[in-house]
């Protein structure tokens, strides 16, 4: 209650909470979010992105949330950005509270419209011009009726200000103006609905010469990801507009008890509702994926431990991660696997499955297969943005297959990059050397790269891993990969064939779901396990006999057949 | 304050002049420069050449180019950006004869001068206001960015006519006029509800379902018949497979195909048998520039397993009538290469030849590095590659300018992936000068950061009066006018 009574401290500490817990939770416990943003953009620096960006209403938005969001390739630089985003948003809700006489004791209200944003910017697809068009949007509230007298000059500034902030930020301009609506509506009620009636004219006007699809106009266009589809985000639009316009109609004082509780409500949605917006499964995906870019495959096994992943693109980097660590077809049922599309799915039309699938193949050797999925990945952008690191992907692949011009360009432009540029100039160098083979990754890469042509429609993964392995024995991703092929395809053939292919790789054991597998089919085969070949040790056997399934291929088998 | 300001004004004045020069030295060899414009013929309409200089590293340019008829033009500076209009009156008065360029680059104080070299100023005007053309990523299935665009082919003014950011996830292509005329053109747009096919005719702009109960479906490739009633369309099954090791990377091929006939007048398709059979595939439709005979590819239709190296398309020729749009009589072949396949034929508008692209195999020569343009005589019934004109990498899709002394074509030599657009002249004995890529204001730069190909390009006699706001408003109009039979 001291605090409390301290309005000036009271004040500080809980924006100071919020700048820490924002700063907390990005930098700590939503870094995949920030990598899939940052995954899928590319800020160029120079005239010409500039000029493109801001030919467009809503366009400087657009550049200023793309130049922030290559931040983000620092997770605690990315959470800083958001902090102090965060906190600027909450001071300039609050000056928008005090011009329209809102009652002090409601101050803790002007944390709700900066939770209701951050709500939705958790959701992988917003992107930061809706806060950062927010901002503005309030600066200029504030601005203007700040430091500009009544009269004819600010109502001139006023126009003027809707019509420039509208090409620049967007739709979040009809905040401002419903803001300066409510400001002058006791004053003068025709000139303060005009400035409302004016920028939605003016958003009506320009749909008729600037082309873009018409909703875009009066919905947002580069808020989210997907133009013409979300816009949930609209509703932290309408919040901020009319929350201190609702709010400046309660005169009653409340009571300190009262604002505590306020206050700790507005935290505990914070911490608790904030990160809701994405579910456990499709943060966990974005977390592998983040894992598997980075190829921390330990970190992706700890985390499947603490939490089976249950999403498809998740499987794909913890099925690649145990095949790193050479467990695939020791472990991979241990975990919920939901088929042959647990490996590596078909494309799909999206740009997070093809990204993910690139990654897979590009670690399998299958080169051409992970330029196409990084290349259509980055195709599908719905925003029209570009991606650094499926850029990097492209020049790679393009390495591999001896494709230099091509190569060199998608580096030449990666050069202008911030964080990207080191290695752009690296593979340069190595291109203009002729000294590729001399990179590590290059040279790995080289000695299993699929080398037999053939022409597909669709992947199929047998056939590529048997390929794969022609070219190079000791392709142990291969090798897995084709034996976690045959177990889930329940390929018995295949799976006795994948016993050759151990011995010839020099293995002198067969993992695991293998060995259950043999077993399995040998005895469905011939009614008991004498004469069995070598390789099933005695455990497998004790525990087909004893139906010990926990953790076995058997139980998946069972779970397939039941459904 | 005002001194301050002098003072700055003068510092970046300096700053942005030419270097100090303390010695001049000659060499003996021509400048090496991109594009490689030395001995091109360019039309006196063409934008100004303006080339990158990339034989050495230098801080400044100096470029005089001299006239063999008389006038002289200055250019210097960080890269040569010649001024528009004193490029043309230069190529106006030196028609018929050549321009001479002087070079020289200025590094450590030191200038160093290059032989001149030339470029020839044809006689024949390319009498066209630009081109137009697609301009997309190459990829495979997904585009993102994408768009028709339209180029003044005097300056570096681009428009577009379409781009799919009004409509995301729209797909357009085949932009098609007849004889350049932007008064009546034909494309298509995919994509959701609000596919079909745009045919602007007598300045009308309409877009049609040319699916019918009748045909395979979708109207594809279209060409116009010189009296602007009739588009020969193809109707292909298209399917795209993927090459796992190849560079070569995509295929596309048609499973079916078969011609048909629309009727821009009456928005009806005319069938005829013999541009329709059963087991044949039949495709890229043209007609002869007197308009009495449809060129088209044919090839066998397999309907067992079949490798697609197998499939070759020969140049075939049926007899036209204007009257009914029905084809006359039988087919016969026109052009048959043994062991390679013939696509997109296009005869020259005053009825000399015909253009056509050869591949080893398929229907998609675009993907294919060994695909080449050759030309086929009528006179004389010959046909040659053209040498003079083709590379190392696909050189394909191309088109006559309305007076048939030019033609357009694109080519992947640069980088074997992105398309680029080149301009040559052909001369009355059938010879074509050396192909030059289409000016940029900083072509190095404007390539270098190009990561669109540009496909399907053709001239525009004119600049088009279909604007991006006439797309948005066709496309929301999603009831399409249905095709009908005849």
């Amino acid at each position: 209650m001291t605090l409390i009574k301290n309005n000036a401290l009271f004040k500080y500490s809980l924006t100071g909470i919020l700048g820490i817990g924002t700063f907390v939770f990005w930098a700590f416990f939503a870094k995949e979010v920030q990598f899939f943003k940052e995954f899928f953009q590319m800020f160029l620096p120079g005239y010409e992105y500039f000029a493109e960006k801001i030919s467009r209403p809503e366009g400087f938005a657009n550049y200023l949330s793309v130049f922030l969001t290559q931040f983000y390739y620092y997770p605690l630089l990315g959470g800083a950005i958001l902090a102090i985003l965060a906190v600027i948003f909450q001071i300039l809700v609050n000056k928008s509270f005090e011009i329209l006489n809102v009652n002090k004791s409601l101050y803790v209200l002007t944390f709700v419209p900066v939770l209701l944003t951050g709500y939705f910017y958790c959701k992988e697809s917003t992107t930061l011009s809706l806060p950062i068009s927010l901002i503005f949007s309030l600066l200029a509230f504030y601005v203007i009726e700040k430091f500009i007298k009544d009269g004819k000059a600010k109502n001139i500034s006023i126009f003027l200000i809707l019509s420039c902030f509208y090409w620049l930020f967007g739709v979040s301009t009809f905040v401002a103006a419903t803001l300066f609506m409510a400001k002058h509506f006791k004053a003068n009620k025709i000139l303060a609905i005009s400035y409302l009636a004016y920028i939605l004219a003016f958003a009506g006007l320009l749909s008729f010469f600037v082309m873009l699809p018409v909703d875009t106009f009066f919905t947002g266009c580069f808020y989210d990801m997907y133009i013409t589809i979300n816009h949930e985000y609209y509703y932290a639009l309408i919040v901020s507009a009319l929350l201190p316009i609702a709010a400046s109609f309660v005169k009653k004082e409340f009571s300190e008890k009262i604002q505590c509780a306020l206050a700790i409500i507005i935290i505990a949605l914070g911490i608790f509702l904030v990160p809701k917006s994405l579910t456990k499964d499709s943060y966990q995906s974005l977390r592998l994926f983040m894992y598997c870019y980075h190829q921390e495959w330990d970190k992706i096994i700890e985390d499947a431990q603490k939490h089976n992943p249950r999403n498809t693109y998740g499987i794909q980097c913890l099925n690649l991660a145990l095949a790193q660590k050479g467990i695939l077809a020791d472990s991979m049922f241990n975990y919920l696997q939901p088929g042959i599309e647990g490996l590596a799915s078909e494309f799909q039309t999206d740009i997070f499955s093809p990204a993910v699938g690139s990654e897979v193949f590009w670690h399998l050797g299958a080169v051409n297969i992970s330029q196409r999925f990084a290349f259509e990945s980055q195709e599908n952008i719905p925003n029209f943005e570009e991606s650094s690191k499926l850029h990097l992907r492209l020049a790679e692949t393009n390495i591999m297959n001896k494709q230099y011009a091509v190569a060199s360009k998608y580096l030449e432009r990666l050069s202008k990059t911030l964080f990207y540029k080191k290695t752009a100039k690296y593979y340069l160098s190595l291109i203009r050397t002729d000294k590729t083979l001399e990179e590590p990754k290059f040279a790995e890469m080289n000695s299993k790269k699929l080398e037999r042509d053939g022409i597909q429609m669709e992947v199929k993964i047998a056939n590529l891993n048997r390929d794969l392995l022609e070219k190079n024995i000791n392709n142990k991703i291969a090798l897995q990969y084709f034996q976690a092929t045959a177990l889930l395809n329940m390929n018995y053939n295949d799976l006795k064939e994948s016993t050759t292919l151990v011995a010839k790789s020099g293995g002198t054991q067969l993992p695991k779901h293998v060995q259950e597998g043999l077993y399995m089919f040998y005895i469905n085969e011939n009614g008991s396990d004498q004469n069995i070949p070598n390789g099933i040790s005695d455990e497998t056997k004790f525990n087909y006999k004893n139906k010990k399934i926990d953790n076995t291929y058997w139980k998946y088998i069972a779970y397939k057949q039941s459904k | 304050m005002k001194r301050i300001i002098y003072i700055a004004a003068l510092f970046l004045g300096i700053s942005s002049c030419a270097p100090k020069i303390n010695h001049t030295t000659k060499i003996d060899t021509q400048p090496a420069i991109w594009p490689d414009y030395i001995e091109t013929t360019i039309p006196c309409e063409i934008a100004p050449m303006n080339f990158n200089f990339i034989g050495h590293s230098y801080e400044y340019l100096y470029l005089t180019v001299k006239g063999q008829k008389g006038g002289e033009l200055k250019c210097e500076g960080k890269h040569i950006d010649m001024d528009i209009d004193e490029w043309h009156e230069l190529t106006k008065q030196n028609k018929g004869s050549y321009l001479e360029f002087y070079l020289s680059f200025v590094s450590d104080k030191i200038k160093t001068e290059f032989q001149p070299f030339k470029m020839y100023v044809s006689n024949n005007d390319l009498e066209e206001y630009g081109l137009t053309y697609r301009r997309i990523s190459p990829g495979y299935v997904s585009y993102n960015d994408m768009g028709i665009y339209i180029r003044n082919i005097s300056n570096f003014n681009e428009d577009a006519i379409f781009k799919n950011i009004t409509q995301p996830s729209a797909c357009v292509n085949c932009h098609t006029s007849n004889k350049t005329d932007q008064d009546n053109f034909v494309f298509h747009i995919r994509g959701g509800a609000f596919g079909g096919t745009v045919v602007k005719h007598n300045g009308e702009v309409k877009m049609y379902n040319m699916a019918t109960e009748k045909t395979i479906g979708q109207a594809v490739y279209p060409y116009w018949h010189k009296d602007g009633k009739y588009v020969a369309f193809s109707t292909n099954k298209t399917f795209q497979v993927f090459h796992t090791s190849n560079p070569k990377k995509i295929e596309v091929f048609d499973r079916n195909s078969d011609l048909e006939i629309f009727d821009a007048d009456n928005g009806q398709l005319v069938l005829s048998d013999e541009i329709k059979q059963e087991n044949v595939m039949e495709t890229f439709p043209a007609f002869s520039a007197d308009g009495n005979t449809l060129f088209f590819c044919e090839t066998e239709m397999h309907k067992q397993t079949y490798f697609l190296e197998d499939v070759k398309y020969t140049l075939m020729q049926i007899k036209f009538d204007s009257n009914t749009g029905k084809t006359i009589g039988k087919k016969d072949t026109l052009i048959f290469h043994k062991d390679t396949s013939v696509t997109h034929p296009r005869p020259s508008y005053d009825g000399k030849y015909l253009m056509y692209t050869v591949s080893d195999y398929g229907t998609f020569p675009i993907w294919h590095k060994e695909a080449d343009l050759f030309l086929y005589n009528f006179k004389d019934s010959t046909t040659r590659k053209l040498v003079e004109v083709n590379s190392d990498d696909s050189d394909s899709y191309h088109n006559w300018s309305a007076n048939s002394k030019w033609f357009v074509f694109t080519s992947r030599r640069i980088d074997g992936l992105f398309t680029r657009l080149y301009i040559a002249s052909i001369d009355d004995k059938g010879y074509c000068t050396k192909p030059f890529l289409l000016p940029q204001r900083n072509p190095l730069k404007y390539y270098n950061d190009n990561f669109y190909s540009y496909n399907t390009p053709d001239f525009a006699k004119q600049k088009t009066d279909f604007s991006e706001s006439s797309m948005r408003s066709l496309i929301s109009d999603t009831i399409k006018t249905k095709v009908g039979l005849q």
